[in-house]
């Protein structure tokens, strides 16, 4: 190290310390906070529909590809074709089909057929099997569940779908997992050379006004 | 006053214009193809009143279409060809534009400028489609800042440029040519208020600019009239509006458009906060640059709430050359020269930033144009299974013309216009897209036809799976 830039580094020691600082910190909060989406999905099919989900549940095995579940969506058929009262149950079970967690949504604030997000935020271990079991109570005329032929359609995690305890062969339920995880190397690489760019331009905005 | 632009700089500006067109050249291999695309390649193949005839009928203007029959007429018609069309107004503006934004501003801010325009996510896509956007854009681009030096510095050349420029604009895209109005118009604000001496000539500019518009108002008028009836854009909505802002800066990484518009705060921040009696035509000159997109916007979503949806988020695509000008300026003014106090660091990691943005986008857009759908599976496809003697059928009859783009006309036949008692093939590979008569089982069987999945292909914007249906 040059004698120069030795004393540039004396001379200026705090304003790089605190610069080094905040730029380490939104690093850090960069590389635990930051995440990404990625979906997975039923392929497009024609659907069959289940039973009424007032009778029985049904209920998609899977194995998911990354630890967080951000929401997942699930497409259902309004038999009647009204907005129909009532409530269904979106509940994530363990492979001892114990439950693990439950949402609930209004059946009327649901699309009929067409898939609808439901916000989960569910932490799930990687490799291995949970259920995720559709039922609704309170209903009107209750909703179908819409599924697919599993064999062209079904998205890497999904196993066996079930109506109650039965597996029905070849099938798949229309499903998609949001899951949020950690962005590649080269993306993180881009956030921390953007905060250093915008910390960069913050500095100059700051700087006295000469006139170029 | 203009700066001259030193060898130095012009051989920077060449340096990325090169890098640029490399990517460029790069992507235009590719065999995907997409509707509006595929609607041009079909034009094209009729001659010029055929070419003008079919604009007419449609919703855009045809300077595009004629521009790039001319060069088919030189060059050929291949798919490379119809690319290079649109790669050629990058280059220009990248270069040409660099050195007129270096002479209106400083050097650094047309090497800025050029690596921005480059850089800006939504634009190497339109960069190398089979589409008018990137001419817009050229058009746009080129008209701002010859409004601008006309009004700073009142030459005929930039007067002529401003005029040749807006009214090419007008004839690309219908949107280009509300920005057009849009520069125009605030040329014409800063006349009433600060020059009123060049008032006539801004006359003078836009009843040449009426004149030359003049052939095409019936049809633009007529047009108005079909989309008024029946247009496919949806609604705009709050979540409509703000999905804009990914549409044009978002780099499939978190948080990436976010930066984008910081980095554009930032710059209008710069131009307000180091802006001086010397420079004040310029900073006023970029702010306006930031307002033509906005209000181009705001035309669009108004227009879409009073006759119909008829605006989309890509329509503002032509004014990103006005947004790399704006940042351009902006960051020439809040970054610090290489010789001054921490220069070597901040162009160190502004460089480092330009590297990973420009990577990035080569990873993004390779995956538009190679990789994100199943045409080259399906290209394989079929380069293994398909036959003389055997047809290619298909259910989704709109997408006629751009399976064409694909295969062999006669290769091709409409599934519901197939008489299969008749039909004498090796195999029938059937393309069937979901929701669209499919090949009935048992219909098949009663004709001694067997139905065998091969598996889920598609091409672009067309999913679909297909089947062989032969004779035992």
């Amino acid at each position: 190290m040059t004698s120069k830039s030795t004393g540039y580094i004396k001379n200026n020691l705090l304003t790089l310390s605190v610069a080094v600082v905040i730029f380490l910190a939104v690093c850090i909060l960069e590389t635990l906070f930051v995440k990404e989406e990625y979906i997975s999905r039923t392929l497009a099919d024609v659907s069959k529909d289940t039973d009424s989900l007032e009778l029985l549940p049904a209920l998609q095995s899977f194995v998911p590809q990354y630890g967080k579940i951000k929401s997942v969506a699930i497409d259902i058929g309004k038999k009647s074709g009204q907005a129909n009262s009532g409530v269904l149950t979106l509940t994530l079970y363990n492979q001892a089909l114990d439950t693990i967690d439950e949402k609930r949504v209004d059946v009327a604030q649901m699309k009929d057929s067409g898939l609808t997000e439901i916000a989960t935020d569910w932490k799930v271990s990687k490799g291995q099997v949970y259920f995720v079991g559709v039922s609704c109570e309170g209903c009107e005329v209750a909703p179908v569940l819409h599924y697919r032929s599993k064999s062209h359609n079904a998205p890497e995690e999904n196993l066996d779908f079930y109506y109650g305890p039965t597996v029905v062969e070849d099938a798949t339920a229309n499903i998609s997992y949001t899951y949020l995880k950690m962005p590649g190397v080269v993306k993180l690489i881009f956030l921390h050379s953007a905060t250093a760019f915008l910390m960069i331009l913050a500095a100059g905005l700051f700087r006295k006004n000469e006139e170029r | 006053m203009k700066n001259n632009v030193s060898p130095k700089g012009k051989g920077i500006l060449c340096l990325i214009t090169v890098s640029f067109f490399a990517v460029y050249l790069a992507l235009s291999f590719s065999y995907n193809i997409w509707t509006d695309e595929a609607f041009t390649v079909e034009l094209l193949q009729r001659d010029i009143p055929g070419i003008i005839h079919g604009t007419a009928v449609d919703v855009h203007p045809p300077l595009y279409y004629l521009i790039a029959k001319l060069l088919t007429y030189v060059f050929g018609s291949s798919r490379i060809v119809l690319k290079m069309v649109s790669v050629i107004p990058m280059i220009i503006m990248m270069y040409f534009g660099g050195i007129y934004v270096s002479k209106l501003m400083s050097e650094r801010s047309g090497v800025i400028f050029s690596i921005t325009l480059g850089l800006i996510p939504c634009v190497a896509e339109y960069a190398v489609q089979l589409r008018m956007y990137s001419w817009a854009m050229c058009f746009i681009t080129f008209m701002a800042l010859s409004a601008a030096d006309y009004y700073i510095n009142e030459t005929g050349s930039s007067f002529i440029m401003m005029i040749v420029c807006g009214i090419g604009a007008a004839y690309c895209h219908y949107f280009a040519f509300a920005s057009a109005i849009l520069i125009y118009g605030f040329l014409f604000l800063a006349a009433v208020f600060f020059k009123k001496k060049i008032l006539f000539k801004w006359l003078v500019a836009v009843v040449l600019s009426l004149l030359a518009y003049l052939p095409w108002l019936s049809v633009l008028a007529s047009q108005l009239g079909s989309v008024s009836s029946d247009y496919w854009i949806e609604e705009i909505t709050l979540k409509t509006v703000k999905g804009f802002f990914p549409f044009l800066f978002g780099m499939d990484i978190p948080g990436s458009t976010l930066v984008w518009i910081v980095i554009l705060i930032v710059s209008v921040l710069a131009v307000v906060r180091f802006g001086n009696i010397k420079t004040i035509e310029t900073d006023a000159f970029c702010i306006l640059c930031l307002l033509v997109p906005v209000f181009t916007a705001v035309t669009g979503i108004v227009a879409s709430k009073l006759i119909r949806p008829v605006f989309i988020i890509r329509y503002v695509v032509p004014c990103m050359g006005l947004i790399a000008i704006l940042i351009a300026h902006g960051l020439d003014r809040v970054l610090p020269e290489y010789k001054e106090k921490r220069g070597k660091q901040a162009c160190f990691i502004a460089g480092l930033f330009a590297a990973l943005c420009f990577l990035i986008m080569i990873k993004n857009a390779w995956k538009l144009e190679y990789t994100w759908c199943k045409s080259y599976e399906t290209k394989a496809f079929f380069e293994t299974n398909l036959s003389e003697g055997d047809i290619i059928a298909y259910n989704y009859s709109p997408y006629n013309f751009v399976y064409c783009c694909y295969w062999d006309k006669d290769m091709l036949v409409d599934w519901q216009e197939l008489d299969l008692e008749k039909a004498d093939y090796d195999n029938i590979w059937f393309l069937d897209t979901l929701y669209w008569p499919e090949a009935d089982e048992e219909d098949l069987a009663k004709l001694g036809y067997k139905s065998q999945y091969m598996g889920n292909y598609g091409v672009e914007h067309n999913d679909f799976k297909i089947y062989r249906i032969y004779k035992e």
